[in-house]
């Protein structure tokens, strides 16, 4: 009898404790979100949020992870040693699809980072707060940034993001491997390019590529030769994929795949790994390349490669050198989402984060090209490798910003598709882009 | 009469925690994403009734056929595949021999190697110069496939990791293959049957409801099919931010792969839950078919 009785009452404790455990499931906290009275794991940064300081709380979370995540948590460590005000907790969530249900469903953070081809797209769906007022409020200086980069964060003619670094590409080169051809100097025309490409490819016996002459890894170049080539599957914001620079172009990257092969190219990006040790470029098996001011750092500070290589302009047609110089520039920016909490703290850790004290510790610590032209000082040069280059780049009066539209990514996903038959040579250049008109005619706001 | 009552309350107060985080998980979400589909919805705005507009879009789009189709190619293909595979391994591993247990184990382990890993590592087992599978064939003499590139064969190539995970089709089958009666062998082979009609006329329908079982699982996943293509394709994304990749040609892009860029690249929610409806009714049509022949071919015998 006593034995049953136990038994009963333990069932109906392990019940209960079942029930309620149900309920508390509900509503959980977003991990990490610490309230006041948790203790801060001892790897953050000291946060001054002890209970009763009477600082309000800004949540910053960012996609950077790993040692660019900590530039990140030493910037928000510097903005709450200046702030008697405001304490920023900082948090590294890479991904990017939980940012944005945290955004909507209210549970989001206060300020956040991404680029700037989701500019137009999120502020046409209300999850971006417009900065204007802020910045006329505040009387914030914004003649300091590069035009093209600060393009790049406005709608419909509000501005939704500042840029904290400008993102272009320019070319690579392998000096080694074009001194073996003969050649002294990198190419100053596309037409040049493709000479050079053509002569320094070399294939084994069975017709695969060993040495790629092409810029086609990663990827095909198409979007950076259409730019040079005065260009471009939007123009401003308007869609201009009937350009007859798009076709010229498209044709012009297609002679490669055809002197070597569609296949033999394919087998060459599929087979390589980028961005890696066994990147062919860092193991001098390409010898153009197409990529961004963070690939010096990558290759002298990360991988410590030791290939003789140089940086220059994306070559231009040789019947438009007014073009010389012209290449789209994505920015890298912060902004407050809609559903932020506390907008106003928000807006004074986003005007520290891209004054120039703030992009010159971020563009020192991820090696990238800061807005601020005032930064462009031989003391930030010779902190970043390549940077010297790119920041004058970034800032030629050829620089194109990349605008975006409400439907970018459907609109990039009908480019991709279309511009992979015609790349692979399963449809003609004139087919894909008549189809890419034909498709995207649909996405018109 | 107070008794039963009593026993009905305290039976329904302990499945009560179950019904609740049904009603809350599961079923809510469902009635809502039904909502959902007749709606215009990004997620961040209210949603917009547009009633039937999202299926009338998706029965006319290219893309919805497409994904269809590969994720019945991987079902019809696949399927098959798996389940023979997996009968075959647990026929060799009902073997008495020495050492067999750590033949199981070796057979078994892929299984717990989580999704995830487990593509990341087949995305180099794949590569095309440099990859084992490539250097395989080509020492054998037959010819070294771009698998992760040429449009034709990435299917293939999925359909083979698939095979390398079997295992837990295996066990399944092995645990099934030991509860057939031994006497039913023993007679037989008095009778003089040889192997081969030994396994179709009484392995065979003696495990045929666990055949029946893993025929539904093993449908019903495939339809589902969407960690291993989600990493194949965002491995591969060849040049270019490119945030709705469907593989070479969208020859990689399954439905549930299409729903979930629908979803969260293009914010479009109410398509989204029109897929996942639709896949549904597909999915819950195509396993009361297989209930409905089951009579034909599966044999309970007590």
């Amino acid at each position: 009898m006593k034995k049953a009785k136990v038994l009963k009452l333990l069932s109906t404790i392990l019940a209960v404790i079942l029930v309620t455990s149900f309920v508390g499931c509900g509503s959980s906290e977003p991990k990490g979100n610490s309230d006041n009275n948790a203790v801060t794991p001892s790897e953050w940064p000291e946060t001054t949020g002890n209970p009763g300081s009477g600082k309000e709380k800004i949540v910053l979370w960012y996609l950077w992870t790993g040692a660019e995540g900590e530039v990140v948590e030493s910037i928000a460590a510097d903005f709450n040693a200046q702030s008697d005000k405001y304490v920023v907790e900082p948090l590294s969530v890479p991904d990017l699809q939980k940012v944005i249900v945290a955004i909507s469903s209210g549970e989001g953070p206060d300020i956040t980072d991404d680029f700037s081809s989701n500019v137009a797209p999120y502020a046409s769906k209300g999850i971006v707060e417009p900065l204007d007022d802020y910045i006329a409020k505040s009387g914030y200086d914004i003649t300091d940034f590069s035009e093209a980069a600060f393009e790049t964060c406005k709608w419909d003619g509000k501005i939704y993001a500042l840029p904290v670094a400008a993102n272009n590409d320019a070319l690579f080169y392998n000096k080694t491997l074009l001194a073996e051809a003969g050649f002294s100097e990198p190419p100053e025309t596309l037409e040049e390019l493709m000479e050079m490409a053509v002569a320094t490819t070399k294939t084994n016996s069975d017709g695969t590529i060993d040495v790629l002459g092409f810029p086609e890894f990663p990827g095909n170049p198409l979007n950076i030769i259409l730019t040079a080539w005065g260009g471009g599957w939007l123009d401003g914001t308007e869609m201009n994929a009937d350009d007859p620079a798009n076709l010229e172009a498209l044709k012009y990257v297609i002679e490669y795949r055809k002197e070597f092969g569609v296949d033999k190219v394919a087998a060459f990006q599929t087979s390589g790994k980028a961005h890696d040790p066994a990147d062919p470029f860092f193991k001098g098996k390409q010898v153009f390349r197409f990529s961004g001011a963070w690939l010096p750092t990558m290759m002298e500070k990360t991988f410590k490669t030791d290939i003789d290589y140089g940086v220059c302009e994306v070559p231009y047609p040789k019947d438009h050198p007014e073009w010389k110089g012209r290449t789209l520039i994505n920015a890298s920016t912060f902004y407050i989402p809609s559903t932020a909490k506390n907008k106003d703290g928000a807006w004074e850790l986003l005007s520290y984060i891209c004054s120039s004290e703030g992009q010159k510790k971020f563009s020192v610590g991820l090696g990238s090209i800061p807005t601020q032209k005032s930064l462009m000082t031989d003391e930030l040069f010779s902190q970043i490798p390549g940077s010297d280059f790119f920041g004058p780049y970034s800032m030629n009066e050829n620089a194109v910003p990349n605008m975006s539209i409400p439907q970018g990514t459907e609109y990039s996903t009908i480019v991709n598709e279309e511009l992979e038959l015609a790349l692979s040579m399963k449809q003609s250049p004139e087919d894909a882009i008549a189809k890419i008109i034909e498709r995207s005619k649909d996405l018109a706001q | 009469m107070k008794e039963k009552a009593k026993q009905n309350i305290s039976g329904f107060a302990f499945a009560l925690p179950w019904i609740i985080g049904f009603l809350c998980f599961s079923a809510y979400p469902i009635i809502t994403s039904m909502y959902y589909s007749f709606t215009e919805f990004n997620m961040f705005q209210s949603p917009e009734f547009v009633g039937l507009s999202n299926y009338r879009t998706l029965f006319g789009e290219e893309k919805f056929w497409k994904s269809l189709y590969n994720t019945l190619y991987m079902t019809v293909l696949g399927t098959p595949l798996n389940l023979i595979f997996g009968l075959f391994m647990a026929n060799l591993l009902n073997k008495k021999l020495k050492g067999m247990s750590i033949y199981r184990t070796i057979f078994y382990m892929p299984t717990i190697v989580p999704a995830v890993a487990s593509s990341l590592l087949w995305i180099w087992i794949l590569n095309p110069t440099q990859g084992l599978l490539n250097n395989m064939l080509k020492t054998i003499g037959l010819p070294a496939l771009n698998w992760l590139g040429d449009p034709n064969v990435t299917k293939p190539a999925l359909l083979l990791m698939g095979l390398w995970g079997t295992g837990g089709i295996m066990l399944i089958f092995l645990a099934a293959l030991q509860d057939v009666p031994r006497s039913l062998y023993e007679a037989a082979e008095i009778d003089g049957a040889n192997a081969v009609r030994r396994f179709f006329s009484i392995t065979l329908p003696g495990i045929s409801p666990v055949i029946l079982f893993q025929l539904i699982m093993s449908v019903i996943n495939n339809f589902q099919y969407f960690t291993q293509a989600y990493l194949m394709t965002n491995a591969n994304s060849s040049g270019g931010f490119n945030p709705a990749s469907g593989g070479p040609e969208n020859s990689l892009l399954f439905y549930a792969l299409y729903l979930y860029q629908n979803a969260f690249s293009f914010f479009k929610m109410g398509k989204a839950s029109a897929m996942a409806w639709i896949l549904f009714l597909i999915v819950a049509a195509v396993t009361f078919i297989i209930f409905k022949t089951q009579r034909k071919w599966v044999s309970y015998d007590e």
